[in-house]
């Protein structure tokens, strides 16, 4: 099995990619992985609509670190909980807590404040890698363009002119994401043109505007780059029972294996290429996931 | 031109990020024009490529296309906006004093944040789709929306933000501060105080001070957008306004779309149709399962399960929307296209499949 130390050797992993390339089924099977070495792993995410859990055939976990799997735990991280703990654990100051910030009309305000509520998720992130708790923290991060927002909002504070309480674990967060050796991103691709373009737009940002290092890159449903599966269909292809599924597949084929060598060679321009890895297309994925998928897949 | 088009003024498509909205706006754009209907159609944060291939900067004015389509054929509009860009236009067409807009275009807040105030995004995707609507230009408009967001916050934003205005909170926020200025105090806490000194112990005195200020700044911005968001709530809940699902066969899409047609329910906003995109072409379903081979070549194998899957997902996903609906959904199934579609004969010709 191809190694992932670039990735897993951290305290937290950020995955990130275009919509629909599977950064969640990554961040699954990277946890497993980890866990498989010994990690205690958490898995986050951030959504209205869980899709980490379903993985592991857990139900919903909502904001709460449940044990989703032997040595994997799952949390959903809600926003008003983050400021909820900030203002409470961290701040200890409850009484203002339910004063102030659970009355609707500060609820919507907060909304307003520009990079409150990723702070609050970054910061939690951070909280819960200091606490030391889990070996590694991996976080189903949201698609590219929101997170380029997000991963840039603690140097946005910090230049924006804030002061007090919050600027401080702003600049502790910005310490810890910016230390490669803690944090790290994984980019998630697949090989269509579109979203390999999108790709190689989204890495120079990544290397611009994030404080935390791009780790490695993912490139999910590939092919063989030996095309030992188009060997095998062109046995296939005198069939006229099959014509049309051969014609197509070969298609599809040959269309991945370019794209995947367009990125590959895109990537050696931020030395990227090296640690990238190739993940198979599994097709049709069996929720809950087997206890060794990521042995398949990774 | 599909059915779920018929009579419609407004068609807002819906979907998680990767099922190919873009392009499936643009194809619906092209089959209406074809029927002679004047589209506008209006992308938030498209993919770069296709604004090139369609010959769009992003930020522009709607712009014709050139499609080559027959002389009493209609035509197709089409804007694409980035992020930036939307905020931008708001700022231009809401703010009344050139003072004030050149003081917001260079407000540290809005630098720093750019246009993430309060998910404006969304609400300035509708800005512009009402924009659309009352120029009269078109008579049906396409509203692509944004990727990977959350497209539950963009259907709740007409009532979020008049909600957001009717608390009051403009105006505790904002009316002191003016009271104050005018009494010379140069204290913003006249009313309210206890909260905002609440909240200030948290973000800190000067942050509210440059919020507040910030506000001020947008204040007729933001009245000039209540007002026309009021009218997006009428045009949105309108007959004419149609909401369609877009999604591919995987899970994760699967979940999105049942999701967001749970929400767009209750909500009270009606689905008109659901569209299957990139489906496995009839000619390759048509060969499934007809030999051994099916089962003993791996990737043979891998597109015998996925056309199941195809299959087990339609059919649970329009049976949920049905059962959840109080009208019929109009399912259309697209087949994945074997050409590239960044090239606008490539998007005539897509737009084929939408018949």
């Amino acid at each position: 099995m191809k190694t992932y130390g670039h990735l897993l050797e951290k305290k937290l992993l950020l995955i990130t990619g275009k919509g629909g390339t599977g950064k969640t089924l990554a961040a699954a099977a990277l946890g497993q992985l980890a866990a498989s070495t010994g990690k205690r792993v958490l898995l986050v995410e951030s959504n209205p609509q869980e899709q980490i859990a379903p993985l592991f055939g857990s139900r919903p976990v909502g904001h709460y670190e449940t044990r989703i799997s032997a040595a994997i735990f799952g949390v959903n991280l809600d926003y008003q909980e983050c400021i909820k703990e900030y203002v409470i654990k961290r701040l200890k100051m409850p009484a203002l807590y339910h004063r102030v910030f659970e009355r609707k009309v500060v609820r919507s305000f907060l909304n307003a404040i520009p990079g409150l509520l990723e702070t609050m998720l970054l910061g939690r992130l951070y909280q819960t890698a200091k606490e030391g708790e889990y070996d590694l923290i991996i976080f189903d991060a949201p698609a590219s363009g929101h997170f380029l927002s997000l991963i840039a909002t603690p140097r946005a504070v910090m230049q924006s002119g804030l002061m007090g309480p919050l600027v401080g674990e702003v600049e502790r967060v910005l310490n810890f994401l910016s230390d490669p050796g803690a944090v790290g991103i994984a980019v998630v691709a697949v090989p269509e043109e579109l979203i390999v373009n999108e790709t190689v737009e989204l890495i120079p940002l990544l290397l611009k505007n994030s404080p935390a290092q791009l780790a490695g890159v993912l490139i999910n449903r590939t092919f063989d780059t030996d095309a030992s599966e188009a060997t095998q269909l062109n046995t296939l292809e005198q069939n006229p029972k099959m014509q049309a599924a051969v014609e197509y597949l070969k298609r599809r084929i040959g269309e991945a294996i370019r794209n995947q060598a367009v990125l590959l060679d895109a990537l050696k321009a931020w030395n990227l290429a090296e640690s990238a890895r190739s993940l198979p297309d599994l097709g049709l994925i069996q929720e809950p996931l087997s206890a060794d998928f990521y042995r398949r897949y990774l | 031109m599909p059915n779920f088009m018929t009579g419609k003024k407004v068609v807002v498509l819906l979907g998680a990020g990767g099922v190919g909205k873009t392009s499936t706006a643009i194809a619906l754009a092209i089959a209406a024009a074809r029927k002679g209907r004047s589209v506008g159609l209006l992308s938030i944060d498209p993919a770069k490529r296709l604004a090139a291939a369609l010959g769009l900067d992003l930020g522009g004015r709607p712009k014709r296309l050139d499609l080559g389509l027959p002389a009493d054929a209609g035509f197709v509009e089409a804007a694409m906006l980035d992020q930036k860009q939307v905020f931008d236009r708001m700022v231009e067409r809401y703010a009344t004093d050139p003072l004030v807009k050149r003081k917001i275009l260079s407000h540290s807040l809005y630098i720093a944040a750019s246009t993430k105030l309060a998910g404006s995004l969304e609400y300035m995707a509708l800005a512009n789709l009402q924009e659309m609507v009352e120029s009269s230009v078109y008579d049906l408009i396409v509203l692509d929306t944004p990727p990977d967001t959350n497209a539950l916050d963009f259907l709740r934003k007409p009532n979020v933000l008049a909600g957001f205005m009717d608390e009051g909170v403009m105006h505790w926020m904002v009316k002191p501060f003016h009271v104050a200025s005018r009494l010379g105090l140069g204290k913003i806490f006249s009313v309210g105080e206890r909260l905002m000194g609440g909240v200030a112990k948290v973000t800190g005195i000067s942050a509210l001070t440059t919020l507040t200020e910030f506000l001020v700044l947008i204040q007729t911005v933001i009245d000039g957008f209540h007002a026309a968001s009021l009218r997006v709530v009428t045009t949105l809940g309108s007959s004419s306004t149609g909401f369609v699902l877009v999604t591919t066969a995987t899970k994760a899409a699967e979940r999105s779309a049942r999701n967001l047609g749970d929400q767009l329910v209750s909500l009270g906003y009606p689905l008109s149709a659901v569209i299957f995109n990139r489906s496995l072409p009839n000619a390759v379903l048509a060969e499934v399962g007809n030999g051994p081979e099916w089962e003993s070549v791996p990737a043979l194998k891998r597109l015998s399960q996925r056309s199941e899957q195809e299959r087990d997902l339609r059919t649970s996903l329009t049976q949920h929307l049905q059962a959840i609906g109080k009208q019929p959904v109009e399912s259309v199934v697209i087949e994945e296209q074997n050409y590239d579609l960044h090239q606008i004969a490539a998007m005539v010709q897509f737009s084929h499949a939408f018949v």
